[in-house]
């Protein structure tokens, strides 16, 4: 990435150098005065890209644990930041991935503060056994947060990295890891009470609670914003699928989340029951060989299928109420630009994209259904050779009326590279 | 964010204690409150009786339920002590 803006390379010479800082022995107390001065309302996500590319390049000395010490300093920008709370979102509803991992917190939060109080409360000389139990039900408990990290590590960090933000995971990660060598220490020194004393132990779970709520604040202050950012709806339903089985920590989901889709069969029956008389056509039960009019012929609806399936294109269709409909499946999964999920159809186009790109599309749909265009093209060449043409275009009844969004994507380097000619039989 | 709130109430139903404190249900199994591994029973029973009154249908002393609550980190209000 190149900044053509002199304010993020400003911001990006002000990071380097406070890394740099941090390499070579600073506190993060040190910097943070620094860090919030400059960072004040800048993104998770362009703060993360730009560690991102302070760790990969070579110029510096940076390294993971320089960014590590960092991510500190960074959610403790975010802690005293108050966020403005727009409506009701799909994360904010139970089952949702993202809800669960803040559910989990709030518990896992809430079990710090018991063992907490349990801590404070011991002394060697009055080693109360049903206190001691309590402290190794309440560890015991919260020791499930094994299951939060793995599925943060197996399921969220994959899509993560398929969005190539390898960096921020392979952080956590690391911190993850430390925690839990942390969290081991504990327990063996609960284990050994009697030997090694309530002070080892205290001092032991200090710095564990103290590494553990950050890694909160870290999830939540900038994991969280990123992953909102890009992620989309198929990615999120992917992962509560796959969340299942890593199991939990301390409470489960309520609920299953089921993203709001329109079911297009449901609809059809009910559509047909109702205008039945009007209808010349029962689709429901046309046989597959009967002859339909299509525009200036006829065709079967076995033929249809057929030839959709065999233009070479990928073809997508998404209807007035910017509906995913329709995809064809001419073209092998391998080649495709745009792989397409049988589960979606039926969603609404706004939740089959990523908040990143989302303006875009929006703009477009609208453009093409207000008439203030017809079509829309757009090519780019792709790494494995190919040259992808893509093209919008509205549909509109015979009256004109909007009738929703055809889109068309081939590969048109074998055509690119034509010359010559060729008239006779292969 | 929810307040995060470590106090359990005896006299709200049990049902209650256990929706605001899942990991709770455990601890009270393990203490006597066998029916609740029951999901008819915790819907029904769970909804009617207290801890207090919990505490006496299974003859157990409320006095004890509060100490292994504490020992587990909770604060308690509302015990019924005699």
């Amino acid at each position: 990435m190149t900044y053509t803006n002199d304010k993020e390379q400003q911001r990006m010479n002000i990071l380097t150098d406070i890394l740099t800082r941090l390499h070579h022995g600073s506190t993060p107390e040190e910097v943070q005065a620094e860090f919030d001065e400059h960072f004040q309302g800048v993104s998770a996500i362009e703060i993360s890209l730009m560690e991102h590319q302070l760790i990969e390049s070579e110029k510096n000395d940076i390294t993971f644990e320089d960014v590590m010490e960092l991510c500190n300093v960074h959610a403790n920008l975010f802690k005293n930041k108050v966020d403005g709370v727009g409506d009701v979102s799909e994360f904010e509803k139970p089952g949702h991935p993202i809800h669960v991992l803040k559910t989990e917190n709030q518990a896992m939060r809430a079990a710090l503060m018991r063992i907490n109080r349990l801590i404070k409360n011991i002394s060697d000389d009055a080693l109360e056994p049903g206190l001691l139990r309590g402290l190794k039900n309440q560890l015991a408990l919260l020791g499930q947060f094994e299951q939060h990290y793995q599925r943060k590590e197996e399921v969220m960090f994959p899509v993560m990295e398929k969005y190539n933000h390898t960096a921020p995971p392979k952080v956590m990660w690391g911190v993850d890891d430390q925690i839990r060598t942390l969290f081991f220490e504990v327990l063996t020194h609960l284990d050994s009470i009697y030997d090694t004393g309530v002070t080892a132990l205290k001092e032991c779970f200090d710095t564990f609670s103290h590494e553990f709520t950050e890694m909160i604040f870290k999830e939540e202050a900038i994991m969280i914003p990123l992953v909102l950012d890009i992620f989309n709806e198929d990615d999120w339903l992917h992962i509560a699928e796959d969340s299942e089985r890593f199991g939990y920590a301390i409470v489960e989901p309520e609920e299953k989340w089921v993203p709001e889709r329109v079911d297009f069969v449901e609809e059809k029956e009910a559509n047909h029951s109702e205008s039945q008389v009007e209808k010349p056509l029962d689709l429901n039960n046309l046989p597959d060989t009967q002859e339909i009019p299509f525009g200036q012929g006829f065709l079967t609806l076995k033929e249809v299928r057929k030839i959709l399936d065999l233009i070479p294109m990928e073809l997508t269709f998404i209807n007035k109420d910017d509906v995913f409909k329709y995809f064809n499946n001419s073209i092998p999964d391998e080649d495709k630009v745009f792989l397409r999920a049988p589960s979606a159809i039926g969603r609404e186009v706004k939740n089959c994209h990523p908040p990143k790109s989302l303006a875009m599309v929006l703009k477009l749909v609208e453009d093409l259904r207000s008439g203030v265009k017809d079509k829309e093209q757009m090519w780019f060449e792709r790494k494995n050779g190919q040259f992808i043409h893509v093209t919008y275009v509205a549909i509109r009844d015979d009256d004109g009326a909007y009738m929703g969004i055809l889109e068309y994507v081939q590969d048109i380097a074998p055509l690119k590279a034509l010359t010559g000619m060729k008239r006779g039989l292969s | 964010m929810k307040i995060i709130d470590n106090t359990i109430d005896f006299q709200i139903p049990v049902y209650d204690v256990i929706k605001q404190h899942p990991e709770v249900k455990q601890l009270l199994v393990e203490f006597g409150f066998k029916p609740l591994t029951d999901k008819a029973m915790l819907n029904t029973a769970g909804r009617l009786v207290s801890l207090n009154q919990g505490a006496g249908k299974i003859k157990a002393d409320v006095t004890s339920l509060r100490k292994e609550l504490e020992w587990n980190g909770y604060e308690v209000k509302g015990v019924d002590e005699k």
